[in-house]
């Protein structure tokens, strides 16, 4: 086995799962709600910049499934979650199942089942480093990744519409108070996290392809990395995608391919009986 | 107390659950005999979804958590029965029931811990845990991989086998309708009250002595149990495992059976698993001549999909639902409660309930900190038995938290808590009432959906010991026992002229009303301690009054009461004692008389000395941890 291209596996894999982690930790902190179709809006993102790449160039097809992502998000939110609204987070959460799944089927019928692919951003061979390859689109993985935490951090720490969403993820209540328009908020929470969703499922194409099905699993591995976060730093949650990243690359090379993923989600047992704060411990349990 | 009362209770409800199971029996009976092939097998479907859904409404609709495990219970069932009987040769009725208990306790292990957290990490963790198992049969050699293995006998028990559609119909559908009629009866009974409590109150719930994780971890295994009989009988019909029936897709159809029968009933296990049946044969009719044979799966789940985000937006709780609301309207008395003058003033309690020496509830250097907020710092607390202790101080000054910390709906920061002399320190809320200690809630905590004796039954939770088994099966000793806490609940009702409010259900009530429920439930517990966060609020004159009898009447019967209340001349008619607490500090414990000379107090409360600021408790009772 060699130890370096597992770990350049890791960082590109692990750069989708810690970007729909944060699309999770966005919509977490803001509705205090999990959304199930997360991995979905991945895959629609990755299906907006497949039909977008036979018009447009590459570039500009993921940036298209960005927006297919951020739509697909805002209609989620505006059709099935906040008619729920007064309902609780049970039905809330279920409904969001169900869209995952519409979503899915959809994709099914009008896809089928088999994978589609997309150029890379930057043409060219693998970086090879002692043995092990980096593809260019890994690097842009990585990239996008650092570069949606700096302006998602400046995002909400900055501005004002994104301290309004912050003072929502403190008390929704006192954020309607003093004139802040919660729904909107809610809104924006699900049509960014959509968007930044679609964009890193858009651009993990080359290397992963598009198939209908594959939101399920990135979702549960999100879902991972968002723990590790403690559902509420999108940073930590940054993390902990690229640390399920590892823990699957390294399952498959010293353990087996096959089991790869049993491992992974076996992980999420672990961290929910051992340690549901996440790197940091927040006490996830305690804000009823 | 009074016979009538008694008579007239449990009865009536035992006909309730048992007349529509035996209507259900029959149709099972005649049913096999009337179908052709094709409908029995569509039966026998039916009646396999309805088994899994009905374990699913167990532990979502009953306890209120989202969860997706029910294709892996399945899957345990299944497999776990072919293993058995194929390989180690087992008899079918002993491997159903082994692996019955082994997905139970599959779910303990993985329910114990996070039933602890949101109910959102339940629904990821079992999603996990289906995908795990899928993935596990279908790579592990001994499963047979994605193949699968057959060469299962039929089920049998002793000489009986259920060799054909027909028997194996008659087999599922009488499983069926003995699980509907258990969940029937374990709804209306002790464990399903505590149930729907949580549900509704978590943090109410627990005061009343509920262990709410474990009892949601319990009713898990319980849904986990009849997941995987269902899967043994699955196992048993076909003959033949691989898994393709057990994967996450199969839990979202079972979640989309519940929604569209409704969750909150076990009829809609049964109601939804037809009308999902009914769809499917429709589906599966139009589809492929709309885009071609390979469109039915995709297009079911579309359907499927598209049906379940329908249903929650129109009617979340479902076809049964819906059904039983247009029956209600037709029927219950609707409307607001009817209000009785008040009683007015009792008369004055006897002479000797004097406060004893003897400290019943104790508090060292108590603190309760939020991040940076001082809620409560460093109080030192004790109760006396028959002590009647006001709690008075300016808003904001820690009342209420200072409650929940006693109360053990928030563990203290610092500092240490002895009830009766027990060290009750972090102790969760079910456990120090488990102790002797009862509680109301500042704004009204009643247990919505639920009626005002149902309410005043679940405050006798702790008095009752029929567990989910036994509220499942009407042994004599359940029925016995609900006829006692009946009894004991009327009479509580009675004894707070409250008994003409007990079929009416408590969130219709004036806000007085609740209050005086509050009360009513805290009571059910038998409490030693009872402490009553500002029970006088929202209380007009002549209640008050009566609520001050009331209380000086519990004093006189041994009680001893902590009190928080605004209303100075209520508080200072009543307390034996006053402890005054501002930003959260002691500032001030003494006689009415002494307190109300006090000049600090007299500055805290009018500002001449400092000034407040007018806020809440940081946190609300209904925040608190539960």
């Amino acid at each position: 086995m060699n130890v370096l291209q597992d770990v350049f596996t890791a960082l590109s894999v692990g750069s989708v799962y810690g970007v729909v982690g944060a699309g999770y930790v966005i919509v977490h902190r803001i509705t205090g709600m999990v959304n199930f179709a997360q991995g979905d809006l991945a895959m629609a993102g990755a299906f907006g910049a497949v039909v977008a790449a036979s018009a447009l160039p590459t570039g500009a097809a993921m940036v298209a499934g960005a927006v297919v992502g951020g739509i697909a998000g805002l209609l989620l939110y505006v059709l099935a979650v906040h008619p729920l609204r007064n309902q609780g987070l049970l039905v809330q959460t279920i409904v969001t199942l169900a869209a995952a799944i519409v979503l899915r089927s959809l994709a099914q019928l009008v896809f089928g089942t088999k994978p589609y692919a997309l150029d890379p951003l930057t043409a060219g061979r693998p970086i090879q480093i002692a043995g092990a390859s980096l593809p260019l689109q890994a690097l842009w993985l990585v990239g996008i990744m650092a570069l949606l935490y700096v302006a998602l951090t400046a995002f909400f720490d900055r501005t004002m519409t994104g301290r309004a969403m912050s003072a929502c993820a403190i008390n929704r209540y006192a954020a309607g108070v003093v004139g802040i328009n919660v729904v909107g908020m809610a809104a924006l929470a699900f049509t960014i996290s959509g968007a930044i969703t679609g964009l890193i499922g858009a651009v993990q194409v080359p290397l992963g392809f598009a198939t209908a099905d594959f939101g399920l699993a990135l979702g549960l591995k999100g879902f991972i990395a968002a723990i590790l976060g403690g559902f509420d730093r999108i940073g930590l949650a940054m993390v902990g995608g690229v640390l399920v990243g590892f823990v699957e690359s390294f399952a498959a090379s010293t353990i087996s391919t096959s089991y790869q993923e049993v491992i992974v989600f076996g992980l999420l047992l672990v961290l929910l009986v051992a340690r549901p704060g996440g790197l940091t411990r927040l006490r996830v349990s305690e804000r009823v | 107390m009074s016979d009538n009362a008694t008579r007239r209770w449990p009865l009536p409800r035992m006909t309730r659950t048992a007349g529509p199971a035996a209507a259900t029996v029959i149709v099972i009976a005649v049913l096999p005999g009337v179908l052709g092939d094709y409908y029995l097998g569509l039966g026998y479907t039916i009646g396999m979804n309805a088994l899994l859904a009905l374990g699913l409404i167990l532990v979502t609709g009953f306890a209120g958590q989202f969860s997706l495990a029910q294709a892996a219970f399945y899957a345990i069932g299944a497999y776990g029965s072919a293993l058995l009987t194929v390989k180690a040769g087992w008899p079918a009725a002993a491997a159903l029931v082994v692996s019955a208990l082994g997905a139970a306790l599959v779910a303990y292990a993985l329910g114990k811990p996070v039933f602890r957290l949101r109910g959102h990490f339940l629904a990821m963790g079992t999603l996990a845990l289906t995908e795990i198992v899928y993935l596990l049969v279908n790579n592990l050699s001994f499963t047979g991989g994605s193949s699968g293995f057959g060469g299962i006998m039929p089920f049998s028990l002793g000489q009986v086998e259920f060799d054909d559609l027909r028997s194996q119909f008659w087999l599922v559908w009488s499983v069926v309708a003995a699980t509907l009629w258990a969940s029937l009866r374990i709804r209306r009974g002790r464990e399903g009250r505590a149930l729907r409590a949580l549900r509704s109150h978590e943090a109410a719930a627990a005061a009343c002595g509920i262990p709410i994780s474990w009892t949601k971890t319990r009713v898990f295994a319980g849904s986990a149990f009849i997941g995987s009989i269902a899967g043994s009988l699955y196992a048993h019909q076909l003959l033949y495992v691989n898994p393709p029936p057990f994967d996450v897709m199969t839990s979202v159809d079972i979640l989309a059976i519940a929604v569209l029968g409704g969750l909150r009933s076990p009829w809609g296990a049964i109601v939804g698993a037809v009308g999902f049946q009914v769809i499917r044969q429709a589906v599966d009719g139009v589809l492929p001549g709309l885009f071609g044979a390979g469109s039915v799966g995709a297009g079911e789940e579309l359907v499927f999909g598209v049906i379940l985000v329908l249903i929650l937006v129109v009617r979340p709780d479902g076809i049964v639902g819906a059904l039983s609301s247009l029956a209600s309207r037709a029927s219950a008395p609707r409307g607001t409660a009817p209000v009785r003058p008040a009683a007015g003033g009792r008369p004055a309690p006897a002479a000797d309930a004097r406060p004893g020496e003897r400290v019943v509830l104790r508090a060292r250097g108590l603190s309760k900190h939020f991040g940076g907020v001082r809620a409560v710092t460093d109080v030192d607390l004790t109760l006396h038995e028959r002590e009647i202790l006001a709690v008075i101080g300016p808003n904001g000054a820690g009342k209420s938290t200072l409650l929940n910390v006693l109360s053990g709906n928030l563990p203290p920061t610092t500092g240490r808590v002895e009830l009766n002399g027990a060290d009750v320190t972090g102790a969760r809320a079910d456990q120090v009432a488990a102790r002797g200690l009862a509680r109301t809630f500042q704004t009204p905590s009643l247990f919505a959906g639920l009626t005002v004796r149902e309410n005043v039954l679940v405050g006798g939770y702790l008095s009752g010991r029929v567990g989910l088994i036994r509220s499942a099966l009407p042994t004599i000793g359940a029925v016995r026992e609900e006829r006692r806490l009946a009894a004991r609940a009327d009479e509580i009702l009675a004894e707070l002229d409250l008994s003409h409010l007990a079929e009416h259900e408590a969130g219709h009530l004036s806000l007085g009303q609740q209050k005086m429920v509050e009360v009513a439930r805290a009571l059910a517990l038998n409490p030693a301690v009872l402490l009553l966060d500002e029970p006088g609020a929202g209380l007009n004159r002549a209640e008050k009054l009566a609520l001050a009898g009331i209380l000086r009447g519990l004093r006189a019967r041994g009680v001893s009461l902590l009190l928080i209340e605004h209303d100075m001349e209520f508080v200072m008619s009543l307390a034996d004692r006053v402890h005054v607490l501002n930003f959260g500090r002691t500032l001030r414990v003494g006689t009415p008389a002494e307190v109300q000379a006090d000049e600090d107090v007299i500055a805290a409360y009018l500002g001449t000395a400092r000034r407040d600021v007018d806020g809440d408790e940081p946190v609300e009772a209904t925040n608190a941890r539960s």
